[in-house]
């Protein structure tokens, strides 16, 4: 009935459009088909060209629909996902992909061991990094991943334990390389390489035997006194016959790893040696491939026979090979072949006695055992001879762990013989310091003979009745060679107590690193890091690497970086001004201007004075200022653009910083101090006055034309985006600003403005930055625990010493004082304070770290 | 208030012997002498230096007294004799009675290292003596009577019978004290006495 009564369309309505009365069939399936056709090509390819603008997700029927489909792709229909992924990608946004996986997953054995050689290929890790890892700041060092800190509070701590009790460090990072060769072909060698000047050099008698570990300055072939490259330690393997003088010897030198490429080099280039990847072959040799040792050792021999060679090229060599032509000397880098861990003070004898006990083993000669016990029951390391070798097979050091972390206790009985103090000191056992740890075949024996921690813990539970109990089996583990190093500490009882800093150092195979450590562990030593090197040598007064080695180089470039990104990290009204407090170079002590600004040629390079006599010659003249300083006697003294290390120490009150600056007193000064002596007025002596500073200005300007200009160039853009949206249909966006290059070029400009003119452009801008003269700077500083004050260790010119010296015969009031003075303030701040120091002798033979 | 003169005195006597011992072929590095015994066993054994503030090692075995030991040992060789007995007779005077002293002399065999500074020389040794001082101070006092414990313990070893001391000396050693330089530290510790 509604049908009837319902308006027809259009023609009823007056409209002229009429509705046929019929449909022809064919027309109606055609045009049927072609909306089937579109719906189904809507269906499959939602996005193609001229299609509807939806997502994938949006185009699934409601019930398909779910919750953050577009945020997560597994909710969608498998076959939808790839399409979905590279449609989001498009937009920018990427969907969660790729989840961590789960922590149990990871931490399958396999997983984690797949994850740590992974961790590896970058940096180098050392056996105890894992261990390290746990408890330390790990930081990237020289190419290896190394601890910095412990993670508690330790700093104190480890100081005590330097003193009193026994800090370990692991220094396996330093690289070890081996030299073998005739003694002198040997001598010759590094004759180029170091110098008379700097103390006993690598063949002097005294290390030569093989008894005592040796300290040399390294330089560059042919440049000493400049070019310096680092110091190194070296230990001769000791001769089992003396009649075997021409026979081949071998040392070990034992390289910083910052320096140690550099150094290479320099040895591979003095004695003209090749690198051993490329070795040739006779082509007919059969079993060349199985064997490459052995095929060596042929090549050697067949050479002269069999013209035909064949090279062979090794792709990786974990330890790499150099020879010269005839093969006579030869030098290997003892990669990852031992470790080498570090017992400072005097509890190290304890620790080192409970931990490593003598194997009682037939081949081991009984006196090196006893005089090994003997020594260990001294009550200081440095009462033995200085830099003593001892080699000595002990049982396995997991035998000695105990189950709880235990101090270690000697009983009375053995160290009851007092006068064998002196026995011990001046004779020792023959051949003690031989240790089989020299040969490379029993190296890798012992390596593939060591009960693996799996196995050794399976075969307790198996042998072990009672718990802690030891087994049979234990005895029957190999014994481990090790060699121990003494180092002597302090020997100068002037400046620092004696034997401060003395201790062992440990040479153990690989893979025994993690037995080792944890047993010294247990025993109650004090695991310390890389700040702890550096606290220990600043304590005993000695730089870790003097300022114009190489490695001394590259530690003043990182802490120089480090300065200054955190100056500039700092919001400008925290930062100090350093051009107010006219402060020439506030990062790095600028020893190079230093220099020119005290000669008279501009042109001299510095380097560090290490010759002694000049020193002592030095010294005599400074104490004794009553002598004219005439030109005479002028060769005795070191050159004007030698740098000379001092050991400074404030007299009163103030804190010292790296890079603080020495200066000149004057005759005020003087004055002024015997003044505040009467009054016992603790402040400091003179105050700098604050220098204007002319950029503030134009820093100011800078920074609002700045401002000002980008400012600019945003409503330049807003306006060029409102004119696009006027002409256009859809929402037009503004631009990207672009504005990088200007944003850096202002930063730089800030910073600048903000740091005092570089010291290398003018002269005398380091020498006379301030009212006082400066003529050294600071190079460590912190306060001492030994001296209870704050030290410092520093370097100054010839010829302010020279200056001090004349300025103060003058004064009446500096004659009183027989001491050396100097005035010291640090880079932040105005105050100078008076502080007293002492020339350092021993420069070139000073113990490292 | 200010202590230049200390240093100075150190120094002097540092470089004297730089003078006459090292002829540019050799530096003198001297060991750490050796200490007592029993040392590792208690904390009784105060080494007397020449660079310890005394004010501190006097408040140190006063410590040591007052924690309950019996007895503490100083131990002095050469330069800081004066010191030593200086601390020992504040420590006695100080305790108003209580303490008393025992003083022992020896002489200490020192061995003295001589590093090379040329290629040809090995290193050798340079034997010395010094004199060395030893001073007990033990509590006297009647009223402080030791209760044995249960179950009785064997008596005190080297305690109050007067054994010979091991010995022992403290890290500095130098050059023999002036004897008039003495008197006057006698005559300081005089003075301070009657005070």
């Amino acid at each position: 009935m509604s049908t009837t009564q319902k308006l027809e369309f259009d023609a009823q309505l007056g409209g002229h459009i009429t509705l046929p009365t019929h449909v022809s069939t064919y027309h109606y399936a055609a045009g049927a088909l072609a909306e089937i056709k579109d719906l189904i090509s809507e269906a499959q390819h939602p996005t193609g060209p001229g299609r509807s603008s939806k997502l994938i997700f949006q185009s699934l029927p409601k019930h398909m629909r779910r919750r953050a489909m577009s945020h997560h792709p597994k909710r969608l229909p498998r076959k939808y996902r790839k399409a979905h992924k590279s449609q989001m990608g498009k937009g920018g946004n990427q969907p969660v992909n790729h989840k961590r996986p789960s922590r149990k997953y990871r931490r399958r054995p396999g997983n984690l061991l797949k994850d740590y050689i992974r961790r590896q290929r970058k940096h180098i890790w050392l056996e105890t990094h894992i261990w390290h890892a746990k408890r330390f700041h790990m930081v990237d060092r020289w190419g290896h991943r190394l601890p910095y800190a412990s993670c508690d509070k330790t700093y104190r701590a480890c100081y005590r334990a330097s003193a009193q009790h026994c800090l370990l460090q692991d220094i396996s990072y330093y690289c070890c390389v081996e030299i073998k060769g005739q003694l002198d072909m040997l001598h010759q060698g590094f004759a180029r390489l170091t110098s008379s000047e700097c103390g006993p050099r690598i063949t002097a008698k005294t290390y030569v035997s093989g008894r005592r570990e040796g300290t040399v300055e390294l330089f560059c072939d042919g440049q000493y006194p400049l070019g310096a490259l680092q110091r190194a330690t070296f230990i001769w393997q000791p001769l089992e016959d003396t009649e075997d003088e021409v026979k081949q010897r071998t040392i070990w030198l034992w390289l910083h790893p910052s320096a140690a490429d550099a150094t290479i080099e320099q040895i591979l280039k003095v004695f003209k040696l090749k690198s051993m990847k490329q070795t040739k072959v006779p082509l007919e040799n059969p079993d060349e491939d199985q064997v490459m040792e052995d095929s060596k050792e042929k090549s050697k021999t067949k050479k002269n026979k069999k013209p035909l060679l064949k090279t062979i090229t090794r792709a990786f060599e974990l330890q790499p090979r150099y020879a010269n032509s005839t093969e006579d000397l030869q030098l290997t880098i003892l990669r990852q072949e031992f470790n080498r861990f570090r017992l400072t003070g005097s509890g190290a004898q304890r620790v080192l006695a409970s931990s490593l006990r003598p194997h009682p083993q037939p081949a081991q000669p009984q006196p090196h055992a006893d005089y090994y016990e003997a020594a260990l029951g001294l009550s200081s390391p440095s009462e033995v001879l200085s830099n003593l070798i001892m080699g000595i097979q002990v049982i396995d050091p997991r035998l000695q762990k105990p189950k709880k972390r235990t101090k270690p206790v000697i009983d009375s009985d053995t160290n009851s013989n007092s006068s064998s103090a002196i026995d011990l000191l001046v004779s020792q056992p023959k051949s003690l310091s031989e240790s089989p740890l020299w040969q490379k075949e029993f190296r890798q024996q012992l390596a593939s003979n060591l009960l693996s921690p799996h196995a050794y813990d399976e075969l307790r539970r198996k042998h072990a009745v009672v718990p802690g109990a030891p087994c049979l089996f234990e005895e029957k583990l190999q014994s481990v060679p090790i060699i121990l190093i003494q180092r002597p500490g302090s020997q100068d009882s002037q400046y620092k107590r004696l034997g401060y800093g003395s201790g062992w150092d440990v040479i153990a195979p690989a893979k025994y690193g993690m037995n080792l450590w944890l047993t010294l562990i247990m025993w109650g030593a004090r695991p310390g890091g890389l700040r702890e090197m550096d606290s220990v040598a600043r304590e005993s007064g000695a730089d870790l690497h003097l300022p114009d080695t190489q490695t001394g180089l590259k530690e003043q470039h990182v802490a120089e970086v480090e300065r200054r990104t955190r100056y500039f990290r700092l919001p400008p009204n925290k930062r100090c001004n350093y051009r107010k407090l006219s402060v020439a170079s506030p990062f790095k002590p600028p020893w190079q201007e230093l220099v020119r600004d005290w000669t008279d040629d501009s042109v001299q390079p510095f380097y560090v004075c290490r010759q002694r006599s000049q020193l002592v010659a030095l010294e005599q003249r400074l104490l004794h200022s009553h002598q004219s300083w005439s030109i005479s006697d002028s060769q005795a003294l070191p050159p004007s653009n030698s740098l000379i290390q001092i050991q400074v120490q404030l007299l009163r009150r103030g804190h010292l910083q790296d890079n603080a600056l020495i200066c000149l007193p004057i005759g005020q000064d003087y004055k002024h101090r015997w003044r505040q002596i009467k009054k016992s007025d603790l402040g400091p002596v003179h105050c700098e006055p604050l220098q204007p500073d002319v950029n503030e200005r134009q820093r100011k300007d800078l920074r609002l034309a700045h401002k000002r200009k980008l400012k600019r160039l945003r409503a330049r853009r807003v306006r060029e985006k409102r004119r696009c949206q006027e002409t256009a249909i859809r929402k037009v966006y503004i631009r990207p600003a672009n504005t990088e290059h200007l944003v850096r070029a202002q930063l730089e400009e800030m910073c600048r403005l903000w740091l005092p003119t570089d010291p290398t452009e003018t002269q005398q801008s380091v020498r006379r930055q301030s009212s006082r003269q400066v003529f050294g700077y600071v190079s460590k500083a912190a306060f001492s625990y030994t001296e209870a004050k704050v030290c410092a260790v520093g370097y100054v010119t010839v010829n302010g010493l020279r200056e001090l010296c004349l300025q103060s015969k003058d004064k009446p009031q500096a004659k009183n004082s027989s001491q050396l003075l100097c005035l010291v303030r640090d880079a932040n701040s105005r105050d100078y304070r008076w502080a007293s120091f002492k020339i350092n002798l021993n420069v070139a033979v000073a113990p490292p770290g | 208030m200010d202590n230049n003169n200390k240093p100075n005195n150190r120094h002097n006597r540092g470089r004297g012997q730089q003078n006459t011992n090292s002829n540019q072929r050799f530096r003198v590095v001297r060991k750490v002498p050796p200490r007592a015994s029993n040392d590792n066993e208690n904390r009784n054994n105060i080494y007397i230096t020449s660079k310890t503030d005394i004010k501190a090692q006097q408040k140190r075995c006063e410590d040591i007294l007052n924690s309950g030991a019996k007895e503490i040992y100083i131990h002095c060789m050469g330069y800081s004799i004066i010191r030593g007995l200086n601390l020992a007779l504040q420590i006695v005077e100080n305790s108003e009675g209580a303490l008393s002293y025992v003083i022992h002399t020896s002489t200490i065999r020192l061995v003295d290292e001589l590093h090379p500074l040329c290629d040809d020389e090995d290193i050798s040794f340079r034997q010395r003596n010094n004199s060395a001082l030893h001073i007990k101070i033990y509590n006297s006092s009647l009223f402080d009577i030791v209760v044995p414990k249960l179950p009785a313990q064997p008596a005190l070893p080297a305690g109050t019978d007067d054994k010979e001391v091991p010995p022992s000396q403290p890290r500095k050693k130098t050059k023999k004290h002036k004897p008039h330089q003495h008197n006057q530290q006698q005559q300081q510790q005089q003075q301070q006495s009657q005070k």
